[in-house]
């Protein structure tokens, strides 16, 4: 991956993280399941990314393929007084949109990117179905919620993938183990 | 579960790996332990130190009196030099789709060793009943394959296990991890 000299600035699991430098890239490295969120106004010329890795947070009420809604106790993981809120899909769209008003965005500008959300061990599922489809599922959610545009995105299937957002370009590239790079810009 | 308890255990288990990789190709083969850390969620993507590279990995998940995931996760290059020395004339006259054919089957063949003789080395150390699922063998990035068992190992407790382990077989040596995500004993 072509950095041009720019600084890279890795994003981890449950992580969220906003700039509005010229010479950074926020980079999300080997999503699996997890999911990569990017948000980016056009205007400022500053984005931010999160780092998703559950759907949401323990003692929510889920929705099963079967259509019975239920409470999973113990099944996610309880949510801490400290925790990060880019862990949760529900949790991190709107922290990460209120971190970059913070910076000088306007919440009615962004528009938003997604990669990841895959099952790169088959087979590999939980009593409710995949955990990168909930995690897809529960960003897409608190998206439309937000009522943010997805302008590119790039999951599913059964591969890794690693996510690099451009901050001063508004340009989004994925690689993964399969295919070619795509790109996403957030404006032409 | 703790880390001296996993220790052990894997200690056992790759011992016993090591014997019966003796016996199957008659070479010498020497195991090594490094690092054996019970490990936080966030730092566990890294914990092979090749986040965004490829690396052959083999899976096992296991049901019973504890439920979890054992993944082996054969750094790059360890692969290919270990099945180099374990049969090179075949290596040097195979083409690379075939090489890469019998480089997963040899690692595959390995990683099941490695991985049933860790679950027997907690069955029996613990005393419980643990049935294992077919193993897979899966040749992706390393913190996907990390990140991906981790979220759904947070149906268990979230205790992640790791070691360090170093093959030395016929001169070559094969670096790999043995992950290791429980849950508590039910």
């Amino acid at each position: 991956m072509e950095t041009d000299g720019l600084r890279v600035t890795p994003v981890k699991i449950a992580e969220i993280k906003v700039s509005n430098s010229q010479d950074e890239i926020l980079v999300a490295y080997s999503l699996g399941s997890c999911i990569g969120v990017c948000l980016w106004d056009p205007v400022c010329c500053a984005g931010g990314m999160a780092h998703v890795f559950l759907p949401r947070p323990r003692q929510c009420t889920y929705v099963a393929a079967s259509g019975n809604s239920e409470v999973i106790p113990g099944f996610f993981h309880p949510q801490e007084p400290n925790e990060q809120p880019g862990k949760y899909g529900t949790t991190a769209v709107s922290n990460l949109a209120h971190s970059l008003v913070r910076i000088g965005c306007k919440r009615e500008r962004l528009m938003a990117a997604i990669a990841g959300g895959a099952n790169v061990i088959p087979g590999l599922s939980s009593p409710f179905g995949e955990v990168g489809v909930m995690n897809l599922k529960a960003v897409e959610q608190a998206l439309a919620d937000e009522r943010i545009e997805v302008v590119g995105r790039d999951t599913g299937g059964n591969y890794g993938r690693s996510m690099y957002l451009y901050v001063s370009k508004g340009v989004v590239r994925v690689t993964s183990t399969t295919g070619p790079e795509k790109e996403f810009r957030f404006k032409e | 579960m703790d880390t001296l308890f996993f220790r052990e255990c894997t200690k056992l288990g790759v011992e016993k790996a090591r014997s019966t990789l003796v016996a199957l190709t008659g070479m010498p083969c020497r195991a090594d332990f490094g690092n054996v850390k019970c490990t936080e969620v966030d730092h566990v993507p890294m914990l092979s130190g090749y986040l965004d590279d490829i690396v052959l990995s083999s899976w096992v998940s296991f049901t019973g009196e504890m439920d979890g995931q054992i993944i082996i996760l054969f750094r790059p290059d360890s692969a290919h030099d270990v099945v180099s020395s374990m049969v090179p004339h075949f290596i040097e006259e195979t083409d690379s789709e075939n090489q890469q054919e019998l480089e997963e089957s040899i690692v595959s063949e390995i990683a099941n060793m490695i991985g049933c003789s860790l679950l027997s080395a907690i069955a029996d150390t613990a005393q419980m009943t643990l049935k294992p699922s077919p193993p897979m063998l899966i040749r992706e990035m390393a913190g996907a394959i990390l990140e991906t068992a981790l979220a759904t190992s947070y149906l268990y407790s979230g205790e992640v296990f790791a070691s360090d382990v170093k093959f030395s077989l016929a001169g070559s040596e094969a670096v790999f991890e043995i992950v290791l995500l429980s849950s508590r004993e039910k």
